[in-house]
Parts: structure tokens; sequence; C-alpha cells
């Protein structure tokens, strides 16, 4: 909301009031840039300055040609297939682990909503219904929260390098993602079929398969889609803490200032990525 | 069958929707009730259907009360409930069949319910009920690429497969033309008396409940009003007590109901 | 509606799947077990006894937990310094994001519902069309780097420090944005624009009162929304020296400071999940 007018006029009109909290969170804005500003050490004019254009320069230049010899791609095409694994392997796993914690986290089919009123009333009951839903809606939160590249560098620690820990982390923080957003799409899902279907005496398991599932599986699809495509990003980057993939050899190069294998690696990362899009895209065109 | 009395029901918003409810209805009766849009139909039909707890009274089922069922118990319970909905309320994104079978699951485990939906198990009794009402040919066609009087058709079907002992039908030809509509409700009340059947069903036709039911219950404002013969209810006390043609709903009507209606039939205060 | 006769045979066709999507299905489950056994991921091991006593004793090794003053210091220093690179940089990718798409408006607005007929030679509509495809390709390219990359790409240029990563946040998120910017933009509806235009809006006034107002809500959700993931890209952006607690991270992880781990892993939480509430806050708000 912009200047309130006159306090006579902002008295006898209450939305003015609202106005108050807008000029707190504008002042809160100001103040947390500024502060972001100092503990971020945000310097502008190094950008300008005569060694970063120098080193700017080092590396534009250093990019062309892209590496495209054989023995380049010979060397890098193991390290490009076993990210595509990993990101494959990551997001199915993901998905069968999200998509029983989404069933636990999803009030609809635990306690909340019509399908629930003759359920027990007493408060062994109500622990036990919600129980679930409070510790699947943790957990969720829990691998969500915690960065992919972290569980990596857990993993790595816990079981040695490879791709398998790799994998494991890929599975476990987007089994948080796909499960939280699964949960989400259940919960949206309209009551009434389902509702008819449990006056049949389906019991819930029937009536998940033949209420929530068929009802959802292509908001499911496509989600899983877009996050196999963030996967193979995801995958790219686990090399960075050795746990398998093309990362590593990232890493190398632009530390070896190889910019021109670099730049390879990169765009083929981004040929994968449009291609799995694209193949996304056709998959979720055509089981929809 | 089943036994209500003095059932209320409160929704947590504080509407009530049911006050002191007093019914009884034999095995193998049939009932019409009639009652204005918010008179508390639906909510009578989901206790009935055990999809709803009432929040004081007694309600007994099949000579169990309602609260002592749970879990087990519940499910078989309604598997022997069949209910169809004013709105359909089929899975919109199954094919015809998926939904007709799922007249079975009450008494399939699981994994049958899940290989059913791979490959359809018993196609035979969807072919029937289909056939029964009409809509064979629609069998493979995914729901909600139907009309809305054949998708009506298609929960009928259900029912039929599931072929439970009493049959509830809240507002079933409310969105079907008058000649569908009679026919609908003679289906029906055929299904009920073939297979000697309990059936409720809720009409805004006052004209088919008279033609058809021998019994004739009336709701308002979440009360009981009539219970009785459809005949003894005179026209005047019809037209005071609820509108026939939509549209013509006046509020005042609706108010005085109870003082002339309480002459024939059973009063009930 | 018929009682329909029982007596004929009921002729339809079963439909059935196209042959290619069981191909499909064959193939991604074909891919998923050459995938397994090529990683060397093997639950075998993984969930044998070996591997459970590997886990189980990495697991013991982070307790107690370290909660030292010195390092609690640190890590605050470093939660603030993460939520400082995860704030400049959503906003620099909203400011370069407009930036960019903003020479486009009048692209976006010159639809042929609204476009003063006549009035703009061909000429200049095409050299608008193609800043706003070149535009469109800049931020394409933006978004398919990954955030750690430009790290290590501006690290070259501004020295190591968060300054690289709010760039680096920067510019990725500003191709994020940028393309989910363009895609609201489009398909907002066009008909109070066309009123404003009868009205005798020029197409900047238009764009203002009519598109902009209306994708407002979205625009800010979607901002927030990148908040949230940009709080843990920067969380991890350290790892390359970008600034931040994923520093303190790779560092504990790197010298075996197992204790610090669930102190660090705790801290990333917490910032998190604050960051969430701030966002959803600020949604309830202001959308």
């Amino acid at each position: 909301m912009p200047l309130p007018p006159s306090p006579a006029v902002a008295a006898s009109y209450p939305e003015w009031q609202s106005s108050r909290t807008g000029r707190f969170l504008a002042l809160l804005f100001l103040f947390a840039v500024v502060a972001s500003w100092r503990l971020a050490e945000v310097r502008p004019l190094a950008l300008v300055q005569a060694e970063a254009l120098h080193n700017l320069f080092a590396f534009a230049s250093g990019m062309f040609p892209p590496a495209h010899s054989a023995e380049f791609l010979k060397t890098v095409a193991r390290p490009v297939m076993q990210t595509i694994q990993m990101a494959l392997l990551g997001t199915l796993l993901a998905a069968l682990l999200g998509i029983p914690l989404a069933l636990l986290a999803t009030n609809s089919l635990s306690f909340a909503g019509p399908l629930h009123d003759m359920a027990r009333r007493s408060p062994l009951a109500w622990v036990l219904t919600r129980l679930p839903y409070t510790c699947a809606r943790l957990l969720l939160n829990l691998l969500r929260s915690i960065p992919e590249l972290v569980w990596a560098l857990l993993f790595v620690r816990a079981l040695g390098l490879g791709a398998a820990p790799g994998v494991l982390a890929l599975a476990v923080s987007y089994g948080g993602m796909l499960g939280k957003v699964y949960a989400d799409i259940l919960e949206a899902v309209p009551s009434a079929p389902l509702e008819a279907l449990q006056s049949t005496g389906a019991s819930r398991l029937q009536l998940v398969l033949y209420g929530w599932l068929p009802q959802v599986w292509p908001n499911m699809l496509a989600y899983t889609l877009y996050r196999w495509e963030c996967a193979l990003r995801a995958a790219a980057l686990m090399g960075f803490v050795g746990a398998g993939g093309i990362g590593q050899q990232i890493e190398l190069s632009m530390r070896m200032f190889e910019y021109h294998e670099a730049v390879s690696l990169i765009a083929i990362i981004f040929a994968l990525s449009a291609l799995m899009e694209w193949l996304g895209d056709i998959l979720r065109r055509s089981l929809v | 069958m089943y036994t209500l009395q003095g059932v209320s029901k409160i929704y947590p918003n504080g509407c009530t929707a049911l006050q002191a409810i007093d019914l009884h209805l034999a095995a193998g009766e049939r009932v019409a009730l009639i009652g204005p849009s918010g008179a508390g139909k639906t909510t009578l039909f989901r206790m009935l259907n055990c999809t709803l707890r009432p929040s004081s009274g007694t309600l007994t089922i099949g000579g169990v009360e309602s609260t002592r069922l749970y879990g087990k118990r519940l499910r078989h319970l309604r598997c022997r409930i069949g209910t169809i909905y004013q709105q359909h309320n089929l899975v919109p994104r199954l094919r015809v069949m998926h939904n007709v079978l799922a007249g079975h699951l009450g008494h399939w485990s699981t994994l049958r319910a899940l290989i059913s939906l791979l490959r359809p198990l018993e196609l035979g009794t969807a072919v029937t009920a289909l056939r029964q009402v009409g809509l064979a040919e629609k069998i493979f066609q995914r729901t909600d690429h139907l009309s809305g009087g054949e998708q009506q058709r298609v929960a009928i079907a259900r029912t039929l497969v599931q072929d439970p002992e009493v049959i509830l039908a809240d507002e079933p030809v409310a969105s079907l033309d008058p000649v569908l509509s009679e026919s609908v409700v003679r289906l029906l009340l055929d299904l009920a008396t073939r297979g000697h059947k309990t059936l409720l069903v809720s009409l805004h036709s006052v004209h088919l409940a008279l033609e058809y039911f021998p019994r004739l219950i009336v709701l308002q404002q979440g009360r009981l009003v009539y219970d009785g013969p459809p005949q003894a209810l005179s026209s005047a006390a019809l037209q005071e007590l609820f509108i026939d043609t939509p549209g013509d709903a006046s509020p005042e009507a609706h108010v005085h109901a109870p003082s002339s209606v309480a002459r024939s039939g059973r009063f009930l205060p | 509606m018929a009682q329909a006769a029982t007596t004929s045979p009921v002729t339809v066709t079963r439909p059935r799947r196209a042959r290619w999507q069981y191909v499909v299905m064959l193939g991604l489950l074909v891919l998923g077990v050459w995938s397994y056994r090529d990683t060397g991921l093997s639950f075998g091991t993984l969930l044998g006894a070996e591997g459970r006593h590997q886990m189980a004793l990495f697991v013991r090794q982070m307790f107690p937990p370290d909660l030292s003053p010195g390092l609690l210091r640190q890590i605050a220093w470093g939660a603030l310094e993460t939520f400082a690179i995860s704030f400049l940089g959503t906003l620099l990718a909203v400011l370069l994001a407009a930036v960019l798409l903003g020479g486009a408006t009048r692209t976006l607005a010159a639809s042929s519902a609204f476009s003063e007929a006549g009035s703009h030679g061909l000429w200049r509509s095409l050299r608008q069309t193609l800043r706003y495809g070149l535009a469109r390709a800049l931020l394409n390219l933006f978004r398919s780097v990954p955030e750690l990359i430009w790290a290590l790409l501006f690290i070259l240029v501004v020295g190591l420090g968060p300054f690289a990563g709010v760039l680096a946040l920067g510019v990725h998120t500003a191709g994020v944005l940028g393309r989910l910017f363009a895609e609201v933009l489009e398909n907002v509806d066009r008909r109070p624009c066309e009123t404003l235009q009868a009205a005798g809006a020029n197409r900047m006034q238009v764009f203002l009162y009519g598109m902009l107002s209306q994708a407002l809500p979205e625009l800010v959700s979607f901002a927030l929304y990148r908040w949230e993931v940009n709080i843990r890209a920067a969380a991890i952006l350290g790892f390359v020296g970008a600034g931040g607690l994923g520093y303190y991270l790779f560092i504990a992880l790197n010298l075996f400071l197992h204790k610090q781990l669930l102190t660090l892993m705790a801290a990333m939480l917490v910032l998190v999940t604050l960051v969430d509430l701030c966002s959803a806050l600020l949604r309830r708000l202001l959308v």
C-alpha cells in the first residue's frame, strides 16, 4: 500500500491500518538488504577491476574451442553414463520412498475429512491416527531441508567413495521433495468419489487404489519427470564431493584451468538435460 | 432394519442439520423422502449409510447400535448398504467397468482389487449390470466422457453389482429429464421388489413420490414433519410444505407447515 | 431408457494400450536394473551386517555433538552469511530477470489483440522479437548451468568469498525466474488489457496496469519459492569457497571432526526451516 492520506481520512477507512504492516515490512526489507550487503561482502566494483576482467577474459578465451577430441570424449563417456544412471536410479528410489511417506502424510487419509467421521473417538485412537502423520511430515521435512550435496558428503563418509553414495543422496533428498508434493496432491483430491467408494464397504487400501491413485497419478508423474530432469543436474554435481558422476571431472578441469574441457562437460550436461526434458514431455503426453 | 430415536446431528461449524428424528424402517419397505433444499436429507442419508455419526440419540442398524460399529464390522455393514448419490460420485478417470466393479470392493481382498485394475475380474457381473441400465456398450469408456444421465446410470449399475440389502438413493434423478427420471425410479423400485431390498429414495418431484411409493417421509429444517401414506397428505399441505417446481420457492411457505400437516398421517410434534 | 434385451450380444472392442507404451515401461525397467548394477549400489551390502555396522559407527561418532561457544559463534556467523547470500542472490535474480524481460514487455504487449496496427514498421517489430528471443536464450543459458559451477566461475573473477556466491545464485536463479515470469506474463488474461488500450493507454501503461497487476501475486509467489530453494543452495556453495555454512561443513568432514557435523546440520536445518516459515508468512501477507 502506498502512502496513506491525511490522518482524518485514514481514521475512517480501516484498510489504511494495514499500511502500517506494509511500512514495517518495507523497513524490514531495507534493513535486510543493507545487513546482507555487509555480511556478504558485496563489492560490485570488483566485477570491473582490471584483474577480474583479465580473469574473465582468460576464461572466455580458454573456453574456445571446447574440447572435443576423441580421446577426451572416450575418457568422459564412462562418467557421463554414470551420471545418467545415478539420476535415473536416484529418482526411481526417491519415488519409491516418497509414495509410502506421502500416503502417511496425507491427513485426509488418516483422520481428517468426512471419511473418518465414524472413527473411534478414544484418545488412544486420536494419537494412533495422528502419530504416523506427524512423524511422516517431520521426516519429509528433514529429508528435504538438508541439501543433497550434504547428504552425499555424509554417505561418502559412511560408505566410501563411488556412485552409490550419490544415488542414495539423491534418493533420500528427492524422496523428501517428492513425498511432500505427492502428499499435497493427495490432499487436494475431491472427496465425493471417495465417499461413494467407501459406502460400498471398501477398505482404506482399496480406497487408495480405486479412489485416490486414478485421480492423482498424472500429476504425480508429471512432477516426478520434472524432478528427474533436476536429478540429472544434481547428479552432475555429486562428483564434487566424490560421489560419482561427471562432477569430479568438471571440478578438476576448472581448478587446472582447462576451461575448454569444463565447457564441453557443461555443454554435455546441458544437452542431456534438454534431452531429458524432451523425453519427459513425450512420456507425460503418452502415459496420461 | 433401521431404528432412529431422537437422532440429531450438529456439524462442527455449528449448523444443526437434524433435530430429534424418530424413524423406523422395516426390511423390504419402499419409502420416498421429500423436503426442500437444506432440510437435512443428505445428512440423514449419510447417517443411514454409516458415513456420519449422530451427535445425539441412538441409531440402530440391523439390530446393532451404530456407536459399536468400527473397522471390519463397519465395512461389512457398509457392504450391505448401497448408496446412490446425486452427483454420481464416480471416479472420473477410471473406465466405466472399474467404477462398476467397485461394487465388489466390500468383499474383495486388496490384492484382488489391485489385480482387477490391471485385468478386470468378474467382468460378467459388470456387463449384466450395465445391460440392465442400458449402457452395455460404454463399458470400456472413461467415465468422465459420459453424460450426466449416463454417469448416474453407471452409479446404479455399481449398486447392482454390490447387490446390497438396502438401497439409499439421495436425489438420484435430480439432474435427469422427466422421462429418464421416471424410468430410473421404476428401475430402482423393480430392483427393490425383486430382491426384497429396503429402498429409501429422496426426491424433488412429489408426483413420482405419490405415484410409486407406499410411504412418504417429509423433512423440513432438520425435523421430520410427516410420515405416512402419501395419499393422506392433502395437496394444500403439500403446497405449503414444499415447492414442486424449482424457482418457485417462497420462504414463507417453508415456515408454518406443521400445523396444517398434522391433520393427516402420523402426527410428529 | 431400455431394459436392454439380454439376447443381443454386446459387441464392444476392448481398447488396447498402444504397444509402444509397454515398450516404454519395459525400457524404464531395464534402465533401472542396469543402473542398479552398474553404479555398484547393492542393497545387499548396504543393509547387510557390514553396511549397517559401518553406518552405525558413523552415526555414533557424531554424538555427543560439539556445542562449544567458539564453534557456535562461528556457526552463527556462517548462518547469517548464508542467509545474506540467499537473500541478495534472490533479489539480484529478480532484478536481472526483470531487466532482461523488461526489454520484452513491448513484445509481450504486442499481441495481435492490441498491437497498434500500422504505426510501427515491420523492421521494428522484428528487432523487438529478436531482442526478446535473445533475452530468453540468455536466461536459458543462465539456468542450465548449475549454481555450483557459476560459483566456480565467479570465484575466478572476484575471488573467494560470499560475493561470488551471491553472483552465482543471482545469475542462475535469474534464468529460472526469467522463464517462470515470462510464462506467467504470457498467460495473463488479455481482456483487461484490451479494455485499457481501448481507453487510450499506451503500451507501457497497458503493461503496468493490465498485465503486471494481474501477474504480481504469482510472480511474488515464485520469487519466494526460489528463495526457499536458494537457502539450501547457499548452504553448500561454501564447498567451493563461496562462503556460508558449507565451508565449515566441508572442513569438518575433511578433517574428520565428526562431532561438529551434527551441530552444523542442525544449524542448517534451523536456517532452512526459518526461511521456509518466513516465505510462507510473506506469501500469506503479500499474495
